[in-house]
């Protein structure tokens, strides 16, 4: 990553309660036609915290994601964002209250440049983020030099950056990332885990990130919850998620 | 230094953004500056004049198209609104008297001017296109193309049974003949005025990162909605500005004339011009209006070394099939694509990355490099 540091956002009153965390979901049930993909699923997130989210894959990691952006909506439970009760907001609304992800598989707008595409995020602003924080970002994920590129002509790996951009442009409280190491090289895992301590640390946001990179995971979150069929089997310090029998058994298979 | 440039790429700043639309209005003036000199000429006004409309007509269409991506078998409906009511709008009060004694009071006794006529007929379009956006623009890809088509057949016979107001499936006659070729293209460069400017908008990012990626663009805070019901409402302003301007110069029409055939017209047009840009617009309708004349030509007859000879009739129809499919084959984004022309005031850096340019990426963007404010301010 280059020397130049992400952007410093506007410093946020932490609001009512605040030793209460920033995002908070609790018994999330969500049912897909007699699949239950969450089954009473909590997540807890403050301000400033990596939460790593892992589990086998069909866990209902990406699942509860989509329930906390608004793609999806719960069928019971509750989701609360600074303490206000966003369980039934409309996504665009979620989005303009301060949640932003990025994508398992890159939704970017394909025939818009880089810029662009970091403009439409900022959209999501609720006005405090400027012009110049766009450039900023540009800047800061090395766009600068493509940004008046159409995007989809543009490498897999910058893409990425783009996305990451453009989720930052809306000056997010909670950050959502949904495999963002996937496909890149490990160069470019080890910039996006220098990115993701800059995020937190200089922006103060929530950083939930699913990864099946395990080195990447473990080593950047401070809390790690492990997901298994759609209920939280383990929620504590990464590097004792895989000391425990349930951790390891969800993953391997054993009774 | 200032030169032309055709590119698909968003202008970066304010000042690029002026150029665009500069570029956009060049575009115009030479279409316009072609049309002139062929007005000259007799036989070729009411061409000229059909071409202008059209073109408008086209852009109308492009400017929910290229920024949506939903494909709209609807925007025929909004010109034959566009005519209706310009039309009535325009026509004298004695004239109404005979034509349609039967249109209720208050517009029986009002009559109106050219340019009021315009803005009525574009009013009214835009008014249907607001009632019923937030319905249609639910739906997507061919859903939503199918339900503009609806729209279309209900307006169409909506019309011939309103006969107080249309004199029904008859030709209301009667409307006066103002459309002249200032009207039509100082229209056309309102318009593509219009059209430039709302593109590189932040309204019109948003529809085109709607188009692109309805997901992301949810998840960064854009109704989906509100971002397509704008381009709506505009294309469907400047369709209804077509409308009357075509109404204002045929002086008689009837429901029928606005239907398949106009439709297909249309998106022959658009498509063989590119419907993502503007410039494509102008360069289709221009394309397809030539193929269009020499082949109606032809089918009533020319002389070639002493010899009558008649194309089978129906060919002129029968070639806008034949260019929608080659084009459709050979180049789906049409002839340009989404390229516009730009006016650029300083030559792009160059791809090579010099010395300068490496020394420059640590260096804060120059004062003017700052994209458009637009794109934030509203919502």
């Amino acid at each position: 990553m280059s020397a130049a540091p992400v952007p410093a956002s506007r410093t946020r009153s932490p609001g009512p309660g605040t030793d209460a965390p920033l995002l908070r979901v609790t018994g999330a049930v969500k049912r897909f036609s007699g699949l239950t993909a969450l089954d009473g699923a909590d997540l807890a997130l403050a301000a400033g915290e990596v939460l790593g989210l892992i589990g086998p894959n069909g866990s209902g990691k990406t699942t509860l994601v989509n329930c906390v952006s608004g793609a999806l909506r719960i069928d019971e439970g509750e989701i609360r964002l600074g303490g206000r009760d966003i369980t039934r907001a409309s996504r665009a609304r979620r989005a303009k209250s301060g949640i932003a992800r990025t994508f398992q598989n890159l939704k970017l707008f394909g025939e818009l440049t880089v810029r662009e595409n970091v403009l439409v995020g900022l959209n999501a602003s609720s006005g405090a983020s400027s012009l110049e924080e766009v450039e900023g970002l540009l800047r800061s994920l090395r766009l600068e030099e493509v940004a008046r590129e159409i995007v989809s002509t543009l490498s897999y790996g910058t893409q990425r950056r783009v996305e990451i951009a453009r989720a930052l442009a809306g000056d997010p409280r909670v950050l959502l990332l949904d495999e963002p190491a996937a496909g890149l090289n490990d160069g470019e895992t080890a910039e996006l885990k220098e990115l993701i301590h800059e995020i937190r640390s200089e922006r103060g946001c929530g950083v939930l990130v699913i990864d099946h990179d395990m080195n990447l995971v473990l080593g950047i979150s401070d809390r790690v919850q492990v997901l298994d069929e759609g209920k939280v089997i383990y929620e504590g310090a990464p590097q004792e998620a895989f000391k425990q029998p349930r951790v390891v058994a969800a993953y391997l298979g054993a009774e | 230094m200032v030169r032309l440039a055709l590119r698909s790429d968003s202008p970066p700043d304010l000042l690029g953004r002026l150029g665009a639309t500069a570029g956009a209005l060049l575009a115009a003036g030479v279409v316009t500056l072609l049309g002139g000199l062929l007005f000259l000429a007799p036989t070729m006004a009411e061409i000229v004049l059909l071409f202008g409309i059209n073109a408008i007509l086209v852009i109308g269409f492009q400017v929910f198209v290229g920024n949506t991506g939903i494909v709209s078998f609807g925007h025929v409906a909004f010109m034959a609104v566009g005519a209706y009511a310009g039309g009535i709008a325009a026509m004298p009060v004695l004239d109404k008297e005979v034509v349609l004694p039967d249109l209720p009071g208050a517009l029986a006794g009002t009559e109106v001017g050219f340019l009021p006529a315009l803005l009525v007929g574009g009013a009214a379009a835009a008014l249907l296109a607001l009632l019923t956006g937030p319905a249609l623009m639910r739906l997507s890809g061919a859903a939503a193309s199918i339900a503009t088509l609806g729209l279309l057949i209900i307006v169409s016979n909506v019309l011939a049974q309103a006969t107080p107001l249309t004199r029904g499936p008859q030709s209301l006659f009667g409307v006066p003949e103002n459309t002249t070729f200032i009207g039509v293209y100082a229209s056309l460069a309102v318009v593509v005025a219009l059209s430039a400017w709302f593109k590189w908008s932040g309204a019109g990012l948003r529809a085109r990162a709607v188009r692109d990626q309805p997901a992301a663009a949810e998840a960064a805070g854009v109704s989906v909605l509100r971002s397509r019901l704008w381009a709506f409402v505009l294309s469907a302003f400047i369709t209804g500005v077509a409308g009357a301007l075509y109404a204002q110069l045929l002086t008689a029409f009837s429901p029928g004339s606005f239907y398949i055939p106009q439709l297909v017209l249309v998106i022959a047009m658009a498509i063989v011009g590119g419907v993502g840009g503007i410039s494509g617009a102008l360069l289709g309708t221009a394309v397809i209006t030539v193929i269009n004349e020499v082949l109606r030509k032809v089918e009533s007859g020319v002389p070639i070394a002493g010899v009558e000879i008649h194309a089978p009739s129906g060919i002129s129809f029968a070639a806008l099939g034949v260019a929608l499919i080659l084009m459709l084959r050979w180049r789906p984004s049409g002839l340009l694509g989404a390229s516009e022309v730009q006016v650029e005031t300083r030559a792009p850096a160059p791809a090579e990355a010099g010395p300068a340019r490496v020394a420059g990426a640590a260096v804060p963007p120059v004062a003017t490099d700052r994209p458009p404010a637009e794109a934030t301010v509203e919502e």
